[in-house]
């Protein structure tokens, strides 16, 4: 077998050869991550020890403040395990369990903060901590159970719909693998973000959007055998179903008292999954490739996935951040996924880009220069929120086609002088002697005597202020486009 | 060398087609449902990793590659 230098997608086989012993430095590492579902139980040992409820608020102050912070001084951890590692990196077993583990801290900590809610006497600001931090538990269990519910075993796929079910989420694991992956990075995919869309405009877009995405998956899939979704076997029923009974067993012994915590943790659990979806692909867009006819998205590579090599925020979410490998090779554990030197990379890690992602002036701030940076200049190419598009397009001006460039000449045309001037989306060309009739301006109407809120009549997108000036004696423009 | 896929599992949904678009395609069949066309069933050793990474993306667990 012939060993395949500079390849990335490399999960297919060991080259032989290097036989020196290599050990993970995360390995135990890995263990932090079980810290998590522990603070339930930190706070609740913390209350008990100082009466403090403020300690039920342990969540959301180490996701939006501890991890962020750790991040920023703990620095970057951009090692790979070598290539003849891999495999038996992905198949020693003690990695899998430390998921498994999860599930069970998680939910000892869902059934007594339950009681607590409940039973303990808690004032009102306790109990919304208590139920915000529970929340974060459960989303950050979203991310255990999309680790699992990417496994070939069985078993990992059922331990995955039951970290789901806390949430009410359980339709995830069927949107996230049958259509998030295969539509990420397009207009069409719900749980893909895109440039000038906020966190509060893309959490309704992609909740509605992934709940139907994974209902019609499903119908779809009993349409093909000709029967109706209706069944157990459907994965949206029975992992909602699993969620209904959780829900309703714990109602049955707590009370209906118990509806605030199930609704708050619910919904900050699942939220919190979709910010850190909101980051992970924002802008990015795939182009489409093929033949004529036969139009098709380009390949998945590691361009169209934001990443962070912070070692805190990686250890915390099992490498959910090399984020690029992940989409690569999709059934690879999270042990062994890869840094790539050409994935594009975010100022800090996901836990400090939730806090961003909460207040949209500032994540546009940070944001929107690095998605056009990342294209080059030309944010045509990014997935652009279309309600935003004509604001996003005026603030990052396109750099005109290669071919049409201005040259120096033609830029030190003076406003007064303006003969015409190009669209730089389209290729418009306004001339003053031929006016534009259609617009309403005669032949010889003067550039300066177009209003500045005139928008290019042909493509729409541009405003004047975005068009080029040139000389058309010395530059040919399309001439068919000044009829 | 050999791909070979599960029919029923098949749902065409394109995670293949979009790796490896010179293996596969997927296509309509008699019923009009969307499902994989292997255009080549016994790929070249040198696109081994491709159609390995491929076959590995199917979200359905459809696809097996065998020899």
């Amino acid at each position: 077998m012939a060993q395949h230098a500079g390849e990335t997608i490399a999960n297919s086989t060991v080259p032989h050869g290097s036989t020196e012993r290599w050990r993970d430095p995360k390995r135990y590492l890995w263990l932090i991550g079980l810290v998590v579902p522990s603070l339930a139980f930190i706070a609740f040992g913390m209350y008990s020890w100082t009466g403090s409820g403020l300690w039920f608020w342990i969540g959301p102050v180490v996701i939006l403040i501890v991890v962020p912070a750790i991040d920023l001084v703990a620095g970057l951890d951009r090692s790979n395990p070598p290539d003849d590692m891999i495999e038996a990196l992905e198949n020693d077993r003690y990695y899998r369990w430390i998921t498994y583990l999860y599930l069970p801290i998680q939910y000892a900590g869902f059934v007594a903060a339950a009681w607590l809610f409940v039973d303990g006497d808690l004032g009102w600001f306790a109990k919304i901590g208590l139920a915000i931090s529970i929340g974060c538990i459960g989303g950050i269990g979203i991310n255990t159970a999309h680790e699992l519910g990417h496994k070939k075993e069985s078993h990992e796929r059922w331990l995955s719909k039951i970290a789901l079910a806390q949430s009410f989420y359980g339709h995830f694991y069927i949107e996230h693998n049958r259509g998030h992956h295969v539509r990420v990075a397009t207009p069409e995919d719900p749980a893909s973000s895109r440039l000038g869309e906020t966190f509060y405009a893309f959490w309704p877009r992609t909740v509605w959007g992934s709940l139907k995405s994974a209902w019609n998956l499903e119908k779809k899939r009993y349409a093909r055998r000709k029967q109706h979704p209706f069944r157990l076997g459907n994965d949206v029923l029975n992992a909602w179903l699993m969620s209904a009974v959780l829900w309703g067993a714990l109602i049955a012994v707590f009370g209906w008292e118990l509806i605030p915590f199930l609704l708050i943790q619910a919904v900050v659990g699942f939220s919190l999954l979709e910010i850190v979806n909101y980051m992970e692909h924002y802008g990015m867009l795939r182009q489409k490739v093929g033949r004529e006819g036969r139009r098709r998205y380009e390949r998945v590579d590691p361009s169209h996935s934001w990443n962070s090599n912070n070692i805190a925020t990686n250890v915390l979410l099992y490498h959910l951040q090399r984020h690029s490998d992940h989409h690569a090779n999709p059934t690879r554990r999270y042990q062994t996924l890869r840094d790539f030197e050409e994935s594009p990379v975010l100022p800090t890690g996901y836990a400090g880009m939730i806090v961003l992602a909460l207040f949209p002036p500032l994540w546009r701030r940070v944001m929107d220069p690095r998605v056009v940076a990342h294209f080059d200049g030309d944010v045509t190419r990014a997935n652009i929120h279309p309600a935003k598009r004509a604001k996003v397009l005026r603030r990052y001006p396109a750099p005109a086609a290669p071919t049409q460039e201005p040259t120096a000449e033609d830029t030190a045309v003076e406003l007064d002088e303006v003969l015409a001037a190009r669209c730089p989306n389209c290729d418009y060309v306004y001339e003053v002697a031929a006016g534009d009739e259609r617009e309403g301006f005669a032949a010889g109407t003067a550039w300066r005597d177009i209003p500045a809120d005139w928008c290019c009549p042909d493509c729409g997108v541009r405003e004047k202020v975005d068009f080029v000036a040139f000389d058309p004696d010395r530059v040919t423009g399309p001439t068919d486009a000044v009829a | 060398m050999r791909i070979s896929v599960d029919r029923p599992r098949c749902e065409g949904l394109g995670m293949c087609e979009s790796m490896a678009p010179d293996h596969f395609e997927v296509v309509e069949d008699d019923a009009g449902n969307e499902t994989v066309d292997i255009l080549v069933p016994e790929p070249d050793p040198a696109d081994r990793d491709l159609v390995h990474a491929a076959v590995q993306s199917c979200p359905v667990l459809a696809l097996t590659l065998t020899g």
